[in-house]
Order: C-alpha cells, then structure tokens, then sequence
C-alpha cells in the first residue's frame, strides 16, 4: 500500500495512503440532500458562448446517492430531465426525459465517456468515482491557491470500465475535495483539466462554486457555476422517481 | 477551516453568468415554439400533383405555476394551456389551404399523495419503440402529410380524464375520453389523400360529360358517433420495473381513428391492388354507378398491448406488442373491412462516445384471416426502421438518415438530412423525403411525392 508520509510534506501533517484519501473524497460530506441552481457556460476556444441552466437535485439513501438535474434554459431543452441512481461498484440507473418525446428513456449508464450535453463533462465525469475498481497512489503535494492539496494518481483495475487510463487529482486533505483534475487517456495523452475556480462553506459543507473543465486539445471549456445551493432542506424521495421525472 | 469564500482561480468577480436574470422563479412560465417548412418535389411526376408545400405551425404555452405545483386544499396543482396555429398550402390551383387556430394542450393536474388526475385536452403516449408504437393509441394522427412529419408532431391532443397511482414501485393509469377524434385526413385533392387526385385526373380524361360529372361529384359522408358516454374511449396501463426490465401492460377499448369505408358509391370495382385514377377508370366498364356517398364509419376497437425496455451493455433494447381484435383495410372494390392485428416491434439503439447515435426497430404486423382483397398489405408485413445521426462540432451540426423499409414487398422511406443549430434556440433542417417500391406497397403508393425540403424551427 502507497502512503504519503507527513515527513515527506510537512504541510500535509498526517500519514494517508492513496486508498484513504480517495475513501475519503468519496464519502466527502454533501449533506442528506442538495438543492443547486446552476448555469453552465460551452466556451469555444474561439470564445463563442452557449449558456445552460438547470436545476440539481441530489439525495443520500443509506449511502447511495441519487441525482436529478433538469434543464430550464434555453427554451429549446428546458423541461429536459436526467435522472441518475448509484447501485454500488460504480454501477448506475439512468433515465433521460426528453419533454418533445413526452416519456423516459431508460439510457445506456456504460457509455461514460459520452459528452454530458455537448458539455466538456463526460457521464463518468458527474459520478463519484468507486474506490475498489481503481488503484491510487500519492505521488506528491502542491499548494493551489491558499490551499495545500496532495497529489492523487489513480488508474482503474482491469475489470473497471472508464474512459480514462489515468486520473491525476489534486485533493485538498483539509476538505476532501479535489481542486484539480487531470484526466490522461492511453499514451498518457492529457484529455482535458477540471478546476475549482471558487469554493464556499455552505451549511457546513464544502461546496464547489465555481468549476472549469477545459479539453486540452481544442481548447473548449466548460465552466458551472453555482448561484444557489442549500443542503438538508428535507427533499422528499419522490423527486427522485420517473413519475416527478415525467413532471415539469 | 470551518467557514468562509475561497478563490482559487477566478477574477472574484461576483457577476452572474449574463443568462441568468434572477433567482427567483417567475408565477408562471410562457413559452412556445415555431416551426417554418418549405419542400418542392424532386420530380415532377404526374400532371395532377402537387410540387410545393409550405407548413407553418406556431404554438404558444403557458404552465402555471412555473414550476412545482400549487397548493389547492389537500391538492397540489398545475395549469397548462397552449394554443396552436397551423397552416398547411401544397401548390397548384388545386391546392389545399388549411390554416387553423386551435386549442392544443390545455390540462389541469392535480396530485394528491400517490394520486394523480389530469384533465383537460391532451396527449398521452404509451408505449416504448420510437415513431412507430403499436401500443400508442389513445390519441389520433394528424395524417395530412403521412408519416414525413416525426410521431411526437403527428399527435392531436383529445379530451380526456387521466387517472394515475403510484404504489410500491408500480403505477396504474386509467384514460376516460368522452367522445371520439379521428385522424386529421385528407380525402381528394392531395398526394398523401386517400383518392388523390382523382377528381382532377377525371376532370383532365377524355370522358363523357355525364360520367365526369359524376365522378366530380363524388363526395364522402364521415359518420362519427354521436357525443353519448355510450361511445366514450377509456383503456387502462400498468407499469413496472423489475430488476433494470420496465414492463407496461393495457388495454384500450375505443374506436378506431382511421376511416373504414362502410359504402362506396361504384359497385363491382376490383382494383389491381392499389387505388389510382387510371385503375378506377379502367375499371369503369364493368362498374355499376350508384348515388350513393363514400360512408365512412369509425368502428369499435379493443387493443392489448405489453412493452419493455431495458438496456444490455452498450445497448438500449425496448418493444412492444399490441393486439387490435379488430382493424379495418381498404378492399380493391375501395370499400373496408377489419381483420385482427398483432403487431410487433423490436429494436435497439446504440450512444457511441463521439456524438453517433443508431437506432435499429423490426416490425412485424400480421394481418389475420388476410386474403387478396387487402390493398397494399400482406398478411406478413415485415420492416426495418429506425435512425442514424452524427453529431458534429458539439451538437451544432449533425447528419441523420431515418429510414423505414419493408422487408417483404420491398416499399421504403428514407429521410437523411442535414441540421444546424449554431443559433440559440433555432434549429435549421435541409432533407429529403424519399418514398420508393411498387404503387401497391404501403410505402411505395407515395413513390410521387419525393421531396426536398427546409426547415426552421425556433423555440421561445
């Protein structure tokens, strides 16, 4: 087992190994649920811009999280639905409402690197990545910002689907956020960068405001931010069905 | 560190992105969309035909509230009102003009718990396959361009009552509609009516006055039931997941949206498979001319239906099956007759990681009891449909085929085409509507009307 000693970064101040820390950036705190209204921005590289809004719904059930994100704008994919239920292993549900099509699609959740909304966001991107099916290592430190973060390298086992060979995390240990994210395809080619831009405490909980993933070979970017956030508003689990799915 | 703002990389700046005037939900939403389309047809095929074909449809909507719902009592509550313009011109001096200003959705739902109940005009879909779902009937099709139009723009809202309960990973759904809608059809005078141009042919024929005349005058009597609860629809669907498998299963009991023709006014016609001016006039000789009407009926139909969807690794895989005790077809004396039907559809679809989407559907619809009398069917009548796209320059362009074949009589339709939408809110469509395969096959019949086409379409 890979560990990170506190002799060999003084700023960390503890012993971690790699499996530890990515343990705990799985079980990072966020809240019985989560209600966010946020914006996302497509960027060209030549600077053009697409706006997205939506609303994020999100709900932890013994563990397993659940997630429904609904588009309110632009006019033409407003009502648009995406629902996502965690089985454990990695393994998701999920279902898309297309409002033109007037029913829910079950969907393919295997297909994780497909652009999330010609988003730079993959699928596998949104989810929490599962611990078991990846090896992890600490190769280092560096301080981003005001924050020191450890340097978290992680590749899937064999039998773990993703479309990445290797996930370079900078994670705040403080936190249990990673504040960078570099994800390297086979080749070790670098396929794109995702940065914090801005974090806030919100009811306790850590919660990323401001977010870029940047496509390292076009240069397209995609930036959310949050406007709105709120934790443990006692979100019923009925949101989370195909029936408040189906329900604009 | 408990509290507090951190910037990492941003400007600090505290702006909102531009799109994003407030926080606060509006009371109510408005919204609409309209769509423009202009074809011409690639060949110029008959003398009695229409090349051009402008479409315009707008629709305006309003939910209120804009969003969750209202508190009414113990209920909670949303509003949905939309009104609906369509206009529909296909060229030439016989060309039809159609423009209507109508209500379209207009629902009110209430939920209670585990209840919900709607009621008002408006569209239900069942069923699992796309654009072509035997077990989707409730609501009827606008027809008047056959099937160029996508299923989802084809569906004319009805009034009715929808019940739903959801319990224990099940939801039961019952439909009350209290009169009956046909299918908007168009009769003569069009390349996608039942009798075409027939009307014009005759009018061009080297023919006795007498019989022209007679012919000209052919006229067709729609025979809808009266408005009693005596001929009201209603039909029933449970649905289910068990495991990753989504289960459905209904049973509708209603009238059939499509005509049967009860009478029609020339006796002894036995056409050659398939309706057109020169068979009904070859056929004229051993004729007898009566003054009746055309007599269209609408009759009884029950409808047993099962569908599924599921995915199996990279696959999406849905169906559905649907039996009709009763549906009519056109006979070669150009009068109907029903049959029972089960209908089968099967299929997959594949999201591959750079934007390709395909999507591969088989029917099967076999016709009981068949015999050769049947125009344009077979008693086997085996097809493969479906579509593929490709998504470029993340989603501002893409390519599709969507296409429809038949297996067994070898009719086919094939739409590809070409759609942008780099502008907010619009997308713009160049295609073809290819028919092709023998005039008596279902798809060939309208080998005519192939036709290129634009289309815009604007969301607000």
């Amino acid at each position: 087992m890979a560990s990170f000693a506190a002799e060999s970064d003084p700023a960390a101040g503890f012993e971690l190994s790699g499996r530890e820390l990515a343990q705990r950036v799985y079980d990072r705190p966020a809240g019985e649920d989560m209600t966010s209204h946020a914006v996302m921005e497509l960027i060209s590289a030549k600077g053009s811009v697409r706006k997205r809004e939506f609303r994020v719904y999100g709900i932890d059930q013994q563990g397993r999280r659940s997630q429904l994100i609904r588009f309110t704008s632009p006019a033409d994919i407003s009502g648009t639905g995406f629902l996502v239920f965690e089985k454990g292993q990695g393994d998701t549900e999920q279902f898309l409402y297309l409002p033109a099509l007037r029913r829910t699609r079950r969907i393919v959740s295997s297909q994780k690197g497909h652009s999330f909304v010609n988003s730079d966001f993959s699928y596998e991107d949104m989810e929490r990545r599962p611990v078991d099916g990846w090896s992890h290592k600490i190769v280092g430190s560096e301080k981003i910002g005001p924050m020191e973060t450890l340097v978290l390298e992680s590749r899937p086992k064999d039998d773990t689907s993703s479309s990445y060979a290797r996930v370079k995390s900078w994670v705040a240990p403080e936190i249990d956020m990673p504040l960078r994210v570099e994800y390297y395809q086979r080749n070790d080619r670098l396929v794109k960068t995702y940065r914090v831009l801005s974090l806030e405490n919100i009811q306790g909980y850590w919660t990323e405001t401001k977010v870029v993933m940047e496509d390292a070979e076009s240069g397209h970017k995609t930036i959310i931010t949050n406007l709105e956030t709120s934790y443990d508003t006692g979100l019923s689990d009925d949101i989370f069905t195909q029936r408040y799915l189906e329900s604009q | 560190m408990d509290s507090g703002r951190i910037l990492l990389f941003d400007d600090g700046s505290e702006a909102k992105p531009a799109a994003v005037a407030s926080d606060q939900p509006p009371a109510f939403d408005l919204g609409g969309m309209v769509e423009l389309r202009g074809g011409t047809d690639l060949d110029d095929d008959d003398f009695n035909e229409h090349d051009e074909l402008v479409r315009g449809v707008g629709r305006l909507w309003l939910q209120w509230p804009a969003q969750g719902m209202k508190q009414l009592g113990n209920w909670r509550s949303r509003l949905y009102l939309s009104v609906e313009t369509d206009y529909l011109y296909m060229g030439d001096e016989r060309s039809q003009r159609d423009f209507d200003l109508e209500l379209y959705e207009n629902k009110l739902l209430l939920a209670n718990g585990p209840f919900e109940i709607e009621l008002g005009k408006q569209i239900v879909r069942w069923g699992k396959s796309d654009q072509l779902s035997p077990v989707d009937n409730v609501n009827p099709q606008d027809l008047r361009e056959f099937i160029v139009p996508e299923l989802e723009d084809r569906k004319l809202p009805v009034w009715m009552a929808r019940a739903r309960w959801f319990f224990d990973g099940w939801a039961a759904e019952g439909v009350f509609i209290p009169w009956h809608e046909s299918a908007d059809i168009d009769y003569f005078d069009s390349d996608w009516g039942v009798y075409r141009h027939v009307k014009g042919d005759v009018q061009d024929a080297a023919l006795p006055e007498d019989l022209k005349g007679y012919l000209m005058g052919l006229r067709v009597s729609e025979n809808d039931p009266p408005n009693t609860l005596k001929n009201s629809e209603f039909g029933a669907r449970l649905t289910t997941t068990i495991g990753r498998w989504d289960w459905g299963a209904s049973i509708f009991y209603g009238r059939e949206d499509l005509p049967f023709f009860g009478q029609f006014p020339i006796k002894n016609l036995a056409l050659p498979g398939a309706f057109s001016s020169r068979g009904v006039l070859q056929a004229l000789d051993d004729a007898v001319l009566t003054d009746e009407n055309i007599e269209v009926y609408y009759p009884r139909q029950t409808i047993v239906g099962l569908e599924f969807e599921s995915t199996l690794g990279v696959f999406g895989v849905r169906g559905e099956s649907a039996y009709f005790d009763q549906t009519s077809f056109l006979l070669n004396d150009l009068t109907s007759d029903t049959r029972p039907v089960l209908h089968t559809v099967v299929g997959g679809d594949y999201t591959g990681v750079s934007g390709f989407y395909g999507n591969l559907q088989l029917s099967h619809r076999y016709i009981h009891n068949y015999d050769d009398s049947i125009m344009y069917f077979d008693r086997h009548n085996v097809s493969l449909l479906g579509e593929v796209r490709q998504e470029g320059l993340r989603g501002t362009v893409e390519g599709y085929l969507r296409f429809n074949c038949d297996l067994h009589d070898g009719g086919y339709y094939l739409e590809p085409g070409l759609v942008y939408s780099g502008v907010k809110n619009l997308d713009l469509t160049l295609g073809l509507n290819i028919f092709g395969g023998d005039q008596d096959t279902f798809l060939g019949y309208y080998d005519d009307n192939d036709q290129v086409f634009l289309k815009a379409k604007y969301h607000f």
